[in-house]
């Protein structure tokens, strides 16, 4: 029993969905009747203002990607749209502190993270090239510009100390890959009748060391700060709630001087390729046609510090028992992430069973909703199951957003 | 318990790490691709070479063709055979004590060797040699050494006779003495007249031969019968810079032959009308010698049609005499003797000639040297270089009539390397945008074939039309028709392809302003370009 209340404990501090994936240990109370415990987790979250799940999962899964799928996906464009995701796996390790250099504290943990992360701001036009072909744009300009796409995948190695007001987390980050583009220019001109292409682009990007990539590949190392501290909030001389921030991966990751830099400020004409003598066609040079380069070098190379996405989430919790309403706005730096402002409302069942249900609008993808069932077992054991927009499940073929997420963990007495 | 903990979150994490970076291959769709394929530009310099093609002021264009017919030189009239002179001298009985000094030669004139040359016909008096050698070989079986001196008395340079004093080791014991040397004799002038100046291709050699003279007076050597020296002497590679004298009456056949005109290689069909043609026949003759040339036939073969016209004109089968060049002794060293003939509609079938559209042409003829006999009593000459030359230039004004002049070429193609990638391709039209700067009617054809050179099937099948250009009064093209023929090409055709080994593209011209010539001018072209709408399936991997 006391391992099921214990395991109930820890299984609270994942109670808080989304903003706590990565850290659910920051949730623990001070007062959780535990020694040690040890968990697992996973979550992985795309969302978009434009891209459908539909198109998504078509996409992700191998499949065939029809003209009713990509009609959906354009007529949610707007000339500037964002797509975004994350795909995050840990495990950590708890050990039970009451007391910290004098203050009250809950435990002091370690953990281990997978973190992937993607970004990118595109254009209607990119969108409807790319899927629909420059067909549609003869005589007229596709213009890209202002195209960005970031992709970021490190390790998180992490310890801290969780207290019952506030908590720290130090972090060393492996660099694993990186990917920076940043077309500031980009337009594509097809001619009226196909017989020539312009390509006009100005872009800069960074790419981590490609000649050591894959699982294991260290091309930088960095270092972040995640915290939270609950102040509380009063009426009256009585508390009525708390007031939370939590803030997570500030930091940055240095990645080394094999990173290459490119930058290029460059205009292709394309006339398809020069035939010199088209009755001597066996003899003659057929060569490509026209390219004209203004301003192009070549990628160098050297170390370059690039923030983590980090998310700053406040809220306020009022206080309760069987049921909360929660609400809270969130936002993401450095990452085309939109403010994300939200509504939850917890609802414990008895001991062992807890959900929690969410309904939010901003980030990648405008409208959310989310779901979360938590349980607690015998033998310390507690898992949670969780989705970050149900929306994306239940109508996919119109919702552009979709996660989930998932726990395990145990503890012991 | 904390082991099996410890496998259950490694399994999860690694199926969660799996989905999580992994997105499966072949996701696919359909997009509507347009692109430019090629371009290019047509001009009349791309179906004949810039160097037969002469701008006139008015910037139209003259087809000149020059063609040898032959070229009749110094080897021609005569050669100097690589001969060798062997002279051995011995005692004719018995032995004799030499002492020092002692000749071993015969004393003048018995030291003096003439030898005569056979030219098959040529006379010669003088030659002055631009290269050859002459390689001595001496061998000594007396038992002293000798000293050898070789004179030719008639081969100078720079006034100084051929002169050459060597030392022939003794013989030692059964092996004799060798001696070996190589002279060069570039630049000696060699006088055939003999020692008496009466003869031809006469050459004079003075050899003396004496005990070494330098060996003391009492050191005697007994020679024998036995004891011969022997002398061998080539004269190798001599080449003349001049010569004179008389070449002889030996008539040189060239002929019958053909060689290639490539003027019209490509064209496959049709007819061209020319306005006006001409051919100048010429003869240089640099060589002091007249001479006769009698032309037997000059023809044109169209080997694709098998029509062969032979040019019927006054030079045909007329004994053509051509006076000797004239010597200056100076720089240059001849004058030249030239006759020319100009053949044109009024005297002969130049057009016939050339509108055969031939892809061949052929000639025979002879010459005949000093056809009087040696009326310059042995004073004809000849310098290295300097021959007779037989040839006609073929100068055609660019105006012209065509009537479905038809022009193919086949190039050799490989697709395997997009074979794989082809299915994705499902239809596409593609677009010839012409802009047609020749006052010509053309249409253009593109057929698929088998590594046999069968056609298999065809991406421009059917007849079309590129509109010539607008022409002012003078038929003269005003800037450039625009055309566009669309090109609708299947899965199958798509597929017929890249299976085949070989393209033929078939170009056919027609003069729009017929029965009027037009002139084609330098700046005259056609630009293609040639764009593609393309059905494509993306396939990521």
């Amino acid at each position: 029993m006391k391992q099921i209340v214990a395991g109930f404990c820890l299984f609270f501090t994942v109670f808080a969905v989304q903003a706590q994936n990565n850290n659910p240990y920051f949730e623990l109370k001070s007062d959780s009747a535990f020694k040690w415990g040890a968990g697992v987790f996973a979550n992985y979250n795309i969302g978009s203002n434009a891209i459908t799940n539909g198109f998504i999962n078509s996409f992700y899964t191998g499949g065939f990607i029809n003209d009713a799928q990509k009609s959906r996906v354009e007529n949610k464009m707007s000339r500037s749209n964002q797509i975004g995701g994350d795909a995050n796996a840990g495990i950590y390790y708890l050990q039970k502190k009451d007391t910290c250099l004098h203050h009250k504290t809950s435990a002091w943990f370690v953990s281990v993270k997978n973190r992937v992360h993607a970004n990118a701001d595109f254009s209607r036009d990119l969108f409807n090239v790319g899927f629909y072909g420059n067909s549609p744009y003869r005589g007229q300009t596709a213009d890209f510009s202002g195209f960005n796409l970031q992709l970021l995948q490190y390790q998180q190695f992490q310890a801290g100390l969780i207290g019952e007001r506030f908590g720290i987390g130090l972090s060393v980050y492996n660099g694993q890959q990186l990917l920076l583009l940043n077309a500031k220019t980009a337009m594509l001109y097809t001619s009226q009748f196909g017989e020539y292409i312009d390509f006009n682009t100005s872009y800069s990007m960074l790419v981590s060391d490609t000649k050591n990539s894959g699982p294991g590949a260290m091309n930088g190392i960095g270092t972040g700060l995640d915290f939270y501290c609950r102040l509380p909030v009063k009426l009256h001389h009585e508390q009525k709630g708390d007031l939370e921030v939590d803030m997570t991966d500030l930091g940055f990751i240095r990645w080394n001087n094999q990173t290459n830099h490119y930058k290029n400020d460059t205009l292709y004409h394309f006339e398809g390729f020069a035939i010199k003598n088209v009755f001597q066609l066996a003899d003659t040079s057929i060569h490509y046609t026209a390219k004209r380069v203004l301003n192009a070098r070549p990628a160098q190379q050297s170390a370059y510090a690039s923030p983590l996405p980090a998310t700053i989430d406040v809220k306020y919790v009022p206080l309760g028992i069987r049921y909360q309403c929660v609400v809270g706005i969130r936002y993401r730096f450095a990452s085309d992430y939109m403010p994300y402002g939200y509504a939850q409302f917890r609802y414990r069942f008895g001991n062992r069973l807890s959900a929690s249900a969410e309904i939010g609008y901003g980030g990648y993808a405008n409208l959310q909703s989310g779901f979360t069932l938590k349980a607690s077992f015998k033998k310390g054991y507690s898992g949670q199951l969780g989705t970050n927009n149900l929306f994306g499940y239940l109508f996919p073929l119109n919702s552009c957003g979709q996660g989930m997420y998932v726990s395990v963990s145990k503890v012991f007495r | 318990m904390l082991r099996k903990l410890s496998l259950s979150l490694l399994l999860f994490l690694s199926a969660v790490l799996f989905f999580s970076t992994c997105r499966k291959a072949g996701t696919s769709w359909d997009t509507e691709l347009t692109t430019p394929i090629f371009t290019t530009s047509f001009g009349i310099d791309n179906l004949i070479a810039d160097s037969l093609l002469v701008k006139n002021p008015d910037s139209s264009l003259v087809l000149v063709y020059n063609k040898t017919l032959c070229d009749f030189s110094l080897d021609s009239l005569f050669n100097l055979p690589d001969t060798t002179l062997v002279n051995d001298y011995r005692l004719p009985l018995g032995s004799f004590v030499f002492h020092s000094g002692d000749a071993i030669t015969p004393a003048a004139p018995g030291n003096t060797n003439t030898t005569t040359y056979s030219l098959h016909g040529a006379g010669l008096k003088t030659v002055l040699l631009r290269s050859g050698k002459m390689q001595v070989l001496v061998t000594n079986k007396v038992r002293k050494k000798i000293q050898l001196n070789y004179q030719i008395p008639s081969a100078s340079l720079n006034g100084q006779a051929f002169n050459k004093t060597v030392m022939v080791p003794a013989r030692s014991g059964s092996s004799p003495g060798n001696f070996s040397a190589e002279y060069d004799l570039s630049g000696y002038t060699i006088d055939l007249s003999g020692p008496n100046q009466n003869s031809i291709n006469t050459v004079v050699t003075v050899i003396n031969a004496n005990i070494d003279p330098t060996s003391p007076a009492a050191d005697t050597v007994l020679v024998t019968s036995a004891d011969d020296l022997g002398i061998k002497s080539t004269f190798q590679k001599l080449v003349p810079e001049y010569a004179r004298g008389y070449f002889g009456q030996t008539v040189q056949n060239v002929g019958p032959t053909e060689s290639a005109f490539p003027v019209f290689s490509k064209i496959i069909a049709g007819s061209l009308q020319l306005q006006s043609i001409q051919i100048k026949f010429h003869i240089d003759n640099s060589i002091g010698l007249d001479s006769r040339i009698t032309i037997a036939d000059i023809y044109s073969k169209n080997s694709r049609t098998g029509k062969t016209v032979q040019l019927a004109a006054p030079i045909i089968n007329n004994p053509i005499n051509i006076n000797r060049a004239v010597q200056t002794f100076s720089v240059p060293p001849v004058i030249p003797s030239h006759y020319t003939s100009t053949l044109d509609n009024s005297n002969s079938n130049t057009k016939a000639l050339i509108e055969n559209l031939p892809d061949k042409l052929g000639f025979q003829l002879s010459i005949t040297p000093d056809p009087l006999g040696n009326v310059s009593g042995y004073n004809d000459f000849v310098y290295y270089g300097n021959g007779l030359q037989a040839g006609m230039d073929l100068q055609m004004p660019l105006s012209m009539v065509a009537s479905n002049l038809t022009m193919a070429d086949t190039l050799n193609v490989n697709f395997d390397n997009v074979t794989s990638n082809i299915n994705r391709l499902h239809s596409c039209v593609l677009s010839l945008y012409a802009l047609n700067g020749f006052p010509l009617d053309a249409s253009v054809q593109l057929f698929m074939l088998d590594q046999h050179g069968a056609i298999k099937d065809s991406l421009i099948g059917s007849l079309n039309l590129i509109s010539a250009a607008a022409t002012d009064v003078n038929n003269k093209a005003i800037g450039q028709q625009p055309t566009i023929l669309r090109i609708p090409v299947d899965a199958a055709k798509i597929t017929n392809l890249v299976n085949s080994k070989k393209l033929m593209i078939l170009a056919r011209f027609n003069t729009a302003s017929k029965p009027n010539f037009i002139k084609i001018y330098q700046e005259y072209k056609i630009d293609f370009k040639l764009t593609g709408d393309f059905n494509y399936t993306i396939k990521l991997h």
